[in-house]
């Protein structure tokens, strides 16, 4: 049963990304000891640095698929969870008031910059979130809609989703935030989402630009090539 | 055929010459530096006519800040991009040292924290190489 708040990665397929979780992982509890931190990954790559970083190690039916992420979402251990990608740096103690960020939301992310190279707009929609760092709740609903976001982005990248390319391109189709939006915009699993105050604080895209925030940046999002 | 006299601005300190863009009914455009003449040119005394030097002044004081303000973008811009490039190699080069399996497993968690916090590639390189030789001398100890 979940009974705190925590984060969760995912660290699976490229062992780059295990060792990026690491440091994501290590620079939170720089700035935040106490921060409750799960770690999704393959057995054969845990070892007594990934023990001594992460609180909660899960590598049961870990799939070996790179986004794995999505398959982790609905078995977090915790009542808040946040998502960081692997790729990410915590570069303030302020890290320590997200959970007091939270709404009455389901969800809470941070918006896609246009500018900074994003695919944003396509002829039946548009892209507004990030799903690279978000706050979540775990309700029964929230979870359905994480496994239902799992299901279909496998059936997105196998090819058996197929879609009315000339409203929704065919070059959606690697992105998980397809999936999401679809969810949420065209099923009954959508979610109530809001936003961070002051988002570019808590999840700032390396290609922002630097007035997008005139306060410390919170989480700083690299680019693992 | 008929035409406009567009976007004035002097082109010299003495004002005895001014850029504009003519602009004709059938969209096309010609860019051209006016100049009166002994015989006096009727451009000339059309632009003087229709905005005068006041208004030329102004429309050519708008467009040097405007150049500045574009040029203080463009090398902020610069400056963001170069920075990110030598965040994202930071980065890069901090993974790499976290590769080496004696950095991983090391239990040294001050040096470790030097190199997480580490805010160039030297410092990354040197606090590196320092637990690498310390990992060495306990192996050989």
């Amino acid at each position: 049963m979940p009974q705190h708040n925590g984060f969760i990665y995912a660290a699976t397929v490229k062992k780059q990304f295990l060792y990026s979780a690491l440091m994501s992982a290590m620079t939170l509890k720089d700035h935040w000891p106490e921060a409750n931190i799960t770690l999704f990954t393959h057995e054969e790559w845990v070892d007594s640095q990934v023990e001594d970083t992460f609180d909660t190690i899960i590598t049961n039916d870990v799939p070996h698929h790179h986004r794995a992420k999505l398959w982790a979402l609905d078995k977090t251990p915790y009542d808040l969870t946040v998502y960081l990608d692997a790729d990410t740096e915590i570069l303030s103690s302020d890290i320590s008031t997200i959970f007091d960020q939270m709404t009455n939301a389901d969800i809470l992310m941070t918006k896609i910059r246009k500018y900074a190279g994003a695919f944003v707009d396509f002829p039946g929609g548009k892209l507004v979130d990030h799903c690279g760092m978000f706050m979540y709740r775990n309700t029964p609903h929230v979870m359905k809609f994480m496994s239902q976001w799992w299901k279909l982005y496998q059936k997105q990248v196998d090819g058996s989703w197929q879609w009315d390319t000339s409203l929704y391109p065919e070059d959606l189709r690697p992105w998980d935030q397809w999936a999401f939006w679809w969810l949420m915009n065209k099923t009954d699993y959508k979610l109530n989402r809001e936003y961070f105050k002051d988002d570019a604080r808590w999840n700032f895209v390396n290609t922002y630009h630097k007035d997008e925030t005139d306060k410390d940046i919170i989480v700083y999002h690299h680019t693992l090539g | 055929m008929k035409r406009e006299i567009k976007h004035p601005i002097w082109m010299n300190e003495e004002k005895t010459q001014v850029k504009c863009i003519f602009e004709y009914e059938d969209g096309g455009t010609f860019e051209a530096v006016v100049s009166d003449t002994a015989e006096g040119n009727p451009d000339w005394y059309e632009i003087m006519e229709i905005y005068g030097v006041e208004k030329i002044d102004e429309l050519t004081q708008q467009l040097e800040e405007d150049r500045k303000k574009r040029r203080l973008e463009s090398d902020q811009r610069h400056k963001d991009i170069q920075e990110r490039e030598k965040n994202e190699a930071l980065f890069a080069c901090k993974l790499e040292a976290f590769e080496i399996p004696e950095i991983r497993e090391s239990k040294n968690r001050e040096i470790k924290a030097k190199i997480r916090k580490a805010k160039s590639l030297v410092e990354v390189q040197s606090y590196t190489t320092i637990l690498l030789m310390k990992e060495l001398e306990n192996a050989t100890a």
